[in-house]
């Protein structure tokens, strides 16, 4: 369970998060975090990892995470970056052994069993002896994915995940962290841009605004057109489509004739 | 095999499946370890061509001795002029190629780490022109250091110079919360301030100090004794096992800052430390052999082609590589014209601009 209270991020003088307090995030649940450009998600994210300099308190199953060592954290707090991983001239092997042996002292034997393991889970065993720089963005994603996995976290922290892949890719990583969200029973909080996909694959979302919580909750519970034109700006409909799955259709901006 | 297929397989339990994943689960392992086999025969592959090169370099000249008469002077350094060609000339020559390629090599490798930059080498941080610059002092105005012998003023103050610019971009990167863009800029920025300096000195300075120091620019291996050799030797015995310590980080690094930093890696702290490393063997180099050009941006480009990006393996591909060109250059530089003996610097820069002419047109492209 990932508790957080009072958490806020300055760059400079200029307060980024203002004091932001949460409901407890449950383990084995995918919460989306969605908001404009600008209104601190990914500062959120990194805040959380440790990245930045956070005041505030953060509880992952119990544990104080700002009053870890930035190695100890960073084995719980598994962070994916916003960029893809690079084309460097690894194999994709060697790119999640690195993750399982940065900061820990792993063996080399343990560090290959694992990192084959975790690859053939994500269903990308096929691309272990593959250089990154012959992959597609949406494999080095996964790639991504599994260095992050591949640490054994307790949380899994996503900053967009799914920008510059294509749309088959952003449903297939989507439910992949689904599917080991729940099977390793971690908690996962990932920042998307797209509504429809949070709504249909996250369990919860977290709707931020200049650097404020303005909603929390189940993904229907808490999804309305007055959360997301106080959020967003625009005029919105919330329909449900015969095969059960909500869409969000966006008529326009407030306040704008169409 | 798709991620359902695994899960059917883990989850029923079904022995054929098992067996499946299970051969797949091996192959991707031996493959593994064989991709690490290779590399290391590849590692020794290198050092047997620089043992080879060594042998050559030490063999070819323009004295033309032949291997009798080159074993009787190895065996008998004071048996007249072959034994000071042979101890003061041919060892000293080779051997100081070899160290100095070793340095550049990794000094390069590291460097195009911690920058993000294919095109980084110890120059883009001005440490060479420093170095010409604090040589120049002692070449044209006689700046003497008390206590320091003649024959060590020029190296001494052209490592001083170039250990002291690494300090100020350190301490400006700093500053700057280490931005790599922040670091190659202000290294530009000294490389340009120190190549004035520099042009300033041979501007006043007399016919015999301009000639020196002209001849100091070009890099020569000519200026190698055993002196010399041996504090490079240390320099490099005591820097190199920090290098490859810090192996795996620096790999985690090439994945990205973030990345690395969310591995647990205290990248600004390794970042200062390679700076560091990158100063002290590149300042040994230039200091001693005078200006080396490419070698830095050439050795680490054929490691990465042979070995990957995996630092253990890397950043030793660089340091043989450099060994390797800078042992190969010390040949030509002999042997190009008979009874010349070229600069080397001259001969690596001839070599290295092709290379580096290929490395940004396929960027480009």
């Amino acid at each position: 369970m990932l508790e957080i209270e009072s958490l806020c991020v300055h760059y400079g003088r200029r307060e980024v998060l203002h004091r932001m307090t949460l409901a407890p995030m449950q383990a084995g649940r995918v919460t989306a975090l969605l908001g404009p450009n600008g209104s601190g998600k990914s500062t959120f994210m990194r805040g959380i990892a440790g990245l930045v300099r956070a005041e505030g308190r953060i509880r992952l199953g119990g544990k104080d995470l700002s009053s870890l060592a930035v190695g100890e954290r960073s084995r719980l707090a598994a962070y994916l970056p916003q960029s893809l991983p690079p084309t460097v001239h690894l194999q994709v092997i060697e790119a999640v052994m690195v993750a399982r042996r940065a900061g820990e002292a792993v063996s080399a034997e343990c560090a290959l069993r694992d990192s084959t393991d975790v690859l053939e889970e994500l269903g990308i065993g096929h691309l272990a002896l593959r250089y990154m720089d012959e992959l597609s963005g949406g494999q080095r994603q996964m790639v991504g994915l599994a260095q992050a996995l591949v640490r054994r976290p307790a949380m899994l922290l996503l900053d967009e995940p799914l920008s510059a892949l294509d749309l088959r890719y952003q449903f297939a990583v989507m439910d992949v962290v689904r599917r080991e969200t729940r099977k390793r029973n971690i908690v996962t909080l990932l920042v998307v841009h797209d509504l429809n996909i949070a709504l249909q694959r996250a369990d919860d979302v977290v709707y931020m605004r200049n650097g404020r919580l303005v909603a929390q909750g189940s993904v229907m519970g808490v999804t309305t057109p007055e959360v997301l034109g106080d959020v967003y700006g625009v005029e919105t409909r919330l329909e449900v489509c015969p095969r059960g799955l909500p869409h969000v259709l966006v008529d326009g901006i407030i306040g704008e004739d169409a | 095999m798709s991620s359902n297929e695994v899960k059917k397989a883990l989850g029923d339990g079904s022995s054929e499946e098992m067996t499946r994943l299970a051969t797949r689960l091996t192959g991707i392992q031996t493959a593994y370890v064989q991709l690490t086999r290779h590399r290391v025969a590849l590692l020794s592959v290198l050092a047997g061509l620089i043992l080879l090169s060594l042998l050559l370099d030490f063999s070819l000249g323009p004295a033309g001795l032949g291997p009798r008469a080159l074993v009787h002077a190895l065996l008998n350094p004071s048996s007249g002029t072959n034994g000071v060609i042979v101890w003061h000339i041919r060892l000293p020559y080779a051997l100081m190629a070899i160290l100095v390629g070793c340095a550049l090599g990794i000094a390069g490798g590291e460097m195009q780490t911690v920058l993000d930059n294919p095109l980084a080498s110890p120059y883009t941080l001005g440490v060479s022109a420093a170095a010409a610059f604090g040589a120049s002092l002692a070449i044209v105005l006689h700046w003497h250091i008390p206590y320091v012998p003649e024959t060590w003023m020029v190296p001494l103050e052209a490592f001083l110079f170039a250990v002291g610019s690494a300090c100020l971009l350190e301490v400006v990167a700093r500053a700057r919360g280490h931005s790599t863009t922040m670091v190659v800029l202000f290294g530009i920025a000294l490389v340009f301030t120190f190549h004035a300096f520099v042009a300033l000195m041979q501007f006043i300075a007399d016919e015999d100090a301009l000639q020196d120091l002209v001849f100091w620019t070009m890099g020569s291996l000519t200026r190698a004794d055993w002196g010399k050799i041996s504090v490079m030797a240390v320099g490099c015995a005591v820097v190199l096992p920090f290098c490859f310590r810090a192996a795996p980080a620096l790999t985690a690094l090439r994945l990205g800052e973030d990345r690395a930093a969310s591995y647990g890696v205290d990248v600004k702290h390794l970042r200062m430390m390679s700076l560091l490393r990158i100063s002290v063997l590149s300042a040994l180099a230039v200091s001693f052999v005078g200006t080396i050009g490419f070698v830095g941006l050439v050795a680490p480009h054929i490691a990465r082609r042979l070995l990957g990006e995996d630092h253990r393996f890397y950043l030793p591909g660089s340091a043989l590589c450099g060994c390797l060109i800078m042992s190969l250059a010390s040949i030509a530089a002999k042997n190009i014209m008979p009874g010349v003996v070229i600069p080397v610097g001259i001969v690596t820069s001839l070599v290295g601009i092709p290379f580096f002419l290929a490395v940004v047109l396929r960027k480009g492209a």
